[in-house]
């Protein structure tokens, strides 16, 4: 049975690690998210079989084990969620063409199932294949509603320049 | 393939400009997701018998007759609770990153804390954010000083290498070690 290739998983945490913790912030605070992200990179190591699709795997586990933390601690608000979803997101970017504390509040204002697709989408570097294979959804449907999240996203900071202008 | 195609140029454009931000590297879910990672392949090459998983953050790798137990900064947790964790779980040694040292004083057993003080953290972010930390990490000239732990401490600057890669050493050291026992 061939084991994990350790290199292999060594290049896809350095790939990704920022973008996992992205992702699993959809549903828990970042000190939970570490949390996560630890405990699916421990797991992929002790696993008997590699998975066919690492990475998938990588992002489907981090998601489940997010949202499983999510549901053991439902004693929490909502309003604490939301604000753990909006806070420091991404790093200060001169060369960015958005400005992130913009994209954050874009983000936390759209709904949980959005949110992942276009996290997935966009900062995970995912086909709309291997989204929908995340997520569970349909292509289709994630094509949808990626789309239909650009616009909402575009329009919210169109909104937010001419808010700025004024 | 066909879905891939089917976005304007206006989407596209959005979609460029999302990605000129970089997700935040949070330093200490870094340095514990990278240190889980050495402790991931320490494991598979033996001596590591269980894992422990605590609150916010902190590890605890239960090896045979010693616990390590490490934490990945000064947000993530109590420390103690490690200890304490360890302490239940029959250690014969903890080892600690000990990024709050107060914290080990209150532990339960302190006569179980193999590396008392501060070993230091692991991952040079945690050390730099912390000012009693950075101290001891002006380039290795108060190393010891000020620690409880001197031969830890002096350990990792002999060998001259980064913070990061010290402590991963130190670590995979210790398991090692636990192994042995």
């Amino acid at each position: 049975m061939p084991g994990i290739d350790q290199s292999r998983v060594l290049e896809l945490f350095e790939r990704d690690r920022a973008a996992l913790m992205l992702y699993a912030r959809n549903w828990v605070d970042e000190s939970r998210a570490s949390d996560v992200v630890q405990q699916v990179f421990v797991k992929l190591f002790v696993l008997a079989e590699s998975p066919r699709d690492v990475r998938a795997w990588v992002f489907r586990s981090v998601r489940n084990a997010a949202i499983s933390m999510l549901r053991e601690q439902n004693r929490r608000k909502h309003r604490e969620r939301q604000v753990s979803i909006s806070k420091s997101l991404f790093e200060e970017a001169p060369a960015a063409t958005v400005d992130r504390e913009t994209v954050a509040e874009v983000l936390a204002a759209i709904g949980e199932a959005e949110r992942e697709v276009v996290i997935l989408r966009v900062w995970g570097e995912m086909t709309l294949e291997e989204v929908a294979s995340v997520t569970g959804m349909s292509v289709a449907s994630v094509h949808r509603m990626y789309r239909g999240t650009l616009a909402v996203i575009k329009a919210a900071m169109e909104a937010k320049w001419q808010a700025n202008w004024k | 393939m066909a879905s891939e195609l089917e976005m304007t140029r206006v989407e596209m454009e959005i979609e460029r400009s999302l990605r000129s931000l970089s997700p935040a590297q949070a330093s200490t879910s870094t340095q514990s997701a990278t240190l889980a990672f050495q402790m991931g392949r320490a494991s598979m090459a033996g001596g590591v018998r269980r894992w422990r998983w605590c609150s916010g953050g902190l590890a605890a790798v239960v090896l045979t007759g010693v616990v390590l137990r490490v934490t990945g900064g000064a947000s993530m947790g109590t420390p103690e609770d490690g200890v304490r964790v360890a302490a239940r779980e029959g250690a014969g040694n903890v080892a600690i990153d000990g990024t709050i040292n107060e914290h080990i004083e209150k532990t339960e057993r302190p006569d179980r804390v193999l590396a008392g003080g501060r070993v230091s953290a692991f991952g040079a972010n945690t050390a730099w954010d912390d000012g009693w930390a950075r101290e001891s990490y002006d380039g290795g000239q108060s190393a010891g000083e000020e620690h409880s732990d001197r031969e830890t401490s002096q350990y990792l600057f002999r060998r001259g290498r980064s913070t990061r890669q010290n402590s991963f050493d130190f670590l995979v050291q210790l398991i090692v070690a636990g192994a042995r026992l």
